[in-house]
């Protein structure tokens, strides 16, 4: 189901960077080689075989984990690749752990208080932090935080445990603040549709605490389509961390597409983003097969799909 | 005893039906961010059309003295009375650029989703009428654009394809025009096993008069709803693209653009080019919500809809 | 025998920003041990809201119970706290909803949510809770082996069994039927009343059955009492109110109903609408729609008169059928 579909991305955004300008061979040998150079590399490269012939290579190759030589370094852009991810997916992870932890408390005590002042005020600031530019924000932190109060760095990623841990908090706070928003109001929406379920009523009839009533009758259904949310967000996530890294100078895979975009480098450009893809759609499959153990309806359509074959 | 037949009974009160665009309006007055809203997204245009026709009738004279005229006397000069937010590292007045550049974020984004939307929707409306291999087909082209996240596919193509406005547009819509086509799909679907869908093919109705005359209005709304939000997200989506030096040029003063040309100098300053655009799209998603609201969706369904947002 | 609940001059209202609905207005109402009482009444005419009132159950900030008393076994259950109204709600009085495709909790299975309910108000084992809950759907005629079954692998008529055995899982002493039946097909809810009248028999439960169908309710009641824009118009036993019909909107609605003997051409609707619940009105609440209305109805409230019949009560300045006549 997701293998074609990320078959055809691949073939997507191949297609794409096929267009961009530059010869490759003259980027890595500069203007001032021999034509016969430029010639001989360039055959070598592949770039004047046919279009089809050019992705065949490089979709094997990727089968293979290789992603090319990087333009600009000469080095695979796999182990290129290989260095930031990890850093990239810290990042991630550290936005949607904090926007979670934050957004869905938020939401959920704006719903059970609803029309409350709490309520209002909540609603006001989730639409306010939503509409900020993840770069204003990022400056405006670092201005507070770090030119101002010095408590936390303005850019790199620390070395070291602790130094690491500080050094996140500022890009995790930029990446996760808008998320948390998105989260919060998505929580309350959710929150406040099966509150008004009959089986809500039914529950409370039965005679249960109110606190049993929301953890265990409320929350669960509620979740379905607060996990449906983050997980179709989690793109745009990582879309974010392209700003929020470059700002931060966060060595991440976000990052370095930018550069490589700055510096004509096509094959990191194209590595870089066919490995988000893929990290994008294993997300959104890891997002389906939560939704399956919550939701025990969808997990019944999914077993007799498979039973049908 | 009174013989009560002849009584008038029934609700006297009863109002006159109001037309669905009265209904609408007065629920939108009632909610007062909605029109504090509407009346900053009137004021943004009004500048945005005002500076144009400033250019266009001084033939780009206060544009060229004052708005991108590099002035390093005036560096970084603090607000004052001649500069009201004070000037930039090449000493351009920032009030002057934040003014001259509304139109930028203003037209771009509305026209990505424009375009976005006027593509995308016949593609979805195609894809649900027809249904079958033309649909699958369809939605899983739609489905290969969609499993890149949409800043970094809008950031490829503007890599293959350089940096022009134009460009900028076509990569702006790329994701959006995915989006729409799902969303008009979903709403074909839902509208064309209707009854008065086979009535029209009984009157003889062809397949494209049936898809415009009868489809297209009852599937609007949701479509409606996507390119509002849509347009808040494409806002920030040219800021945060011309801030990394991708999206507009300088020397244009376009909002996201200028924390770019000072990207490495962390002046307090930088808060107030930054705050217009900020304020801008703020205005734009709440004007979106309460519209939506307006709009008859109830807030919940608005919520889940506007899931999507773009840093 | 005594009243197991006794519903004294009961009155709520609703108070939200559009203004205020007067939903009950001076309810008395009466309900003896094991009996079955039928609430009929239109929609809107407060019949749900005099239920949930009876269970705590109304949205507090907008609902308030402005006036009366709720006595519950001799025992004044209107201004008990929370944890003293959750130790009755599913236990010694218990409530089923209309509409049974959406009173389950679809994320739960069908014995856990049976189960649920008997460890709320019993201090027994978790496993004993479970073959309690086996049991109750034995009782409702559901197989044990569905037990481990999501709601939405029930039908319409089978949620409702088990929203029936999640309700008498605790044998209360009170049940509060809203309208049990009305979401169902004919042929399920014959099966479905069947079922609650041999459980009825079983338990003994004293039950309120909410309902706008006066045939069920001459099925399965031994006690009516007619609602009327939040008021209690008529009460009496079913063969007094179908034999001896006292007030005119009960009248209106046993004509209302088409008979399968009689060759008509026309039915016979009871002309205009209830009233606005935001206004309250002076005098009788039917005043606007009865053909026998006087002056005294529309300015006067009427009191609560003996009728025919033992216990017959009509609140009407011309019953139709009264001791006097």
């Amino acid at each position: 189901m997701a293998i074609p579909v990320l078959i055809g991305a691949t073939f997507l955004v191949f297609t794409i960077m096929y267009f961009a300008p530059g010869d490759p061979a003259e980027i890595i040998l500069g203007s001032n080689a021999t034509h016969e150079a430029l010639e001989a590399l360039r055959i070598k490269l592949g770039v004047n075989d046919p279009f089809i012939v050019q992705y065949g290579r490089f979709f094997f190759n990727l089968l293979r984990g290789d992603l090319g030589i990087s333009y600009r370094n000469s080095m695979p852009v796999t182990s290129l690749i290989a260095d930031r991810l990890c850093n990239t997916v810290y990042l991630a992870v550290s936005g949607i752990l904090f926007a979670v932890i934050v957004g869905i408390p938020v939401g959920v005590i704006s719903a059970i208080k609803q029309y409350s002042l709490l309520d209002d005020i909540i609603m006001f600031a989730t639409l306010f932090v939503t509409a900020v530019p993840t770069f204003w924000l990022a400056l405006i932190l670092v201005i507070v935080f770090s030119v101002n109060l010095g408590w936390f760095p303005a850019s790199g990623m620390g070395r070291g445990a602790s130094d690491f841990f500080v050094s996140l908090i500022l890009p995790m706070l930029t990446l996760g603040c808008g998320y948390a928003a998105l989260i919060a109001r998505t929580a309350r929406a959710s929150v406040l549709d099966v509150k008004r379920q009959d089986y809500i009523d039914t529950a409370r009839a039965k005679g249960l605490s109110e606190n049993v009533v929301i953890w265990r009758h409320m929350m669960q259904n509620a979740l379905i389509p607060i996990v449906t949310v983050i997980g179709l967000n989690f793109g745009v996530l990582l879309g974010g961390s392209v700003l929020t890294e470059s700002i931060f100078s966060w060595p991440g895979v976000g990052r370095f597409v930018v550069e490589s975009i700055t510096y004509k480098d096509t094959p990191a450009v194209l590595g870089s983003i066919v490995v988000l893809a893929i990290l994008f759609t294993l997300v959104n499959l890891l997002v389906d097969l939560i939704y399956a153990v919550l939701d025990p309806r969808i997990k019944s359509q999914y077993q007799s799909a498979w039973k049908k074959g | 005893m009174i013989n009560m037949f002849s009584r008038k009974i029934g609700k006297e009160r009863l109002n006159r039906v109001r037309s669905p665009l009265e209904q609408a309006a007065s629920q939108f007055k009632k909610n007062k961010m909605a029109v504090i809203g509407l009346v900053i997204i009137i004021v943004l245009f009004a500048v945005a059309f005002f500076t144009i026709i400033i250019d266009f009738v001084t033939n780009d004279y206060i544009y060229n003295n004052y708005v991108i005229n590099q002035n390093l006397v005036l560096r970084l000069a603090p607000p004052s009375a001649s500069h009201i937010f004070g000037c930039d590292e090449f000493g351009r007045d920032l009030f002057m650029r934040i003014l001259w550049g509304t139109k930028y974020s203003l037209f771009i984004g509305i026209g990505a989703i424009l375009l976005a939307m006027f593509i995308g929707m016949p593609i979805g409306m195609v894809a649900g009428y027809y249904g079958g291999r033309t649909d699958n087909v369809i939605m899983r082209l739609m489905d290969v654009i969609l499993a890149v996240p949409s800043m970094l596919l809008a950031m490829a193509i503007i890599a293959a394809l350089g940096t022009s406005t134009v460009n900028l547009l076509i990569a702006m819509s790329v994701a959006n025009i995915a989006r729409f086509s799902r969303i008009a799909r979903a709403s074909v679907m839902t509208v064309k096993d209707n009854e008065f869908i086979e009535a029209a093919r009984a009157i003889g109705a062809n397949d494209m008069e049936i898809l415009v005359k009868y489809i297209f209005p009852n599937a609007f709304s949701p479509n409606l709803v996507q390119f509002t939000l849509g347009i808040g997200n494409s806002i920030l989506l040219v800021a945060g693209l011309s801030y990394l030096g991708l999206g507009v040029q300088p020397p244009s003063p376009e909002w996201g653009g200028n924390p770019y040309n000072s990207k490495n100098i962390y002046e307090g300053r930088m808060a107030y080019f930054s705050i217009s655009r900020y304020v801008s799209c703020y205005i734009c998603r709440r004007f979106q919500y309460a519209w939506r609201r307006a709009e008859g969706c109830n807030g919940s369904q608005a919520e889940k809809v506007g899931s999507e947002f773009i840093v | 025998m005594s009243n197991i609940l006794d519903i004294k001059e009961l009155s709520v209202a609703y108070h939200t920003e559009d203004g205020t609905v007067y939903a009950l207005n001076n309810i008395d109402l009466e309900l003896e041990d094991g009996e079955t009482l039928g609430l009929v009444g239109e929609t809107g005419a407060g019949k749900t809201t005099l239920a949930k009132s009876i269970m705590r159950l109304l949205p507090v900030p907008p609902a308030k119970i402005e006036y009366g008393d709720i006595i519950f076994s001799g025992e004044n259950i209107t201004d008990m706290d929370d944890e003293e109204i959750r130790a009755i709600r599913g236990n010694k009085i218990s409530m089923i909803f209309q509409d049974p495709m959406s009173a389950l909790n679809p994320v739960l299975t069908v014995g856990e949510q049976i189960k649920e309910a008997i460890l709320a108000h019993n201090n027994i084992s978790e496993d004993e809770a479970w073959s309690k809950s086996l049991e109750m759907l034995e009782t409702v005629g559901i197989t044990k082996n569905r037990a481990r079954d999501y709601p939405h692998q029930f039908s319409g008529g089978m949620k409702q069994r088990v929203v029936i055995a999640m309700a008498l899982a605790c044998n209360p002493q009170i049940l509060l039927a809203d309208e049990p039946t009305t979401a169902l097909d004919v042929t399920i809810q014959a099966q479905v009343l069947a079922m609650m009248r041999g459980l009825k028999e079983k338990f003994n439960t004293a039950t309120i059955l909410i309902t706008h169908d006066l045939g069920i309710v001459a099925q399965m009641c031994e006690k009516v009492a007619i609602i009327y824009a939040g008021e209690i118009v008529e009460v009496g036993n079913v063969h007094d109110i179908f034999k001896n019909t006292a007030h005119p909107y009960t009248k209106g609605l046993l004509e209302a109903i088409p008979s399968i003997y009689a060759d008509c051409k026309r039915l016979k609707p009871i002309d205009g609408l209830m009233p606005d619940p935001t206004i309250r009105h002076e005098g009788c609440a039917f005043s606007e729609r009865c053909i026998y209305c006087d002056d005294i109805c529309i300015h006067n409230q009427p009191p609560a008169v003996q009728s025919v019949g033992t216990d017959h009560k009509v609140r009407c300045w011309k019953p139709l059928c009264s001791t006097l006549s």
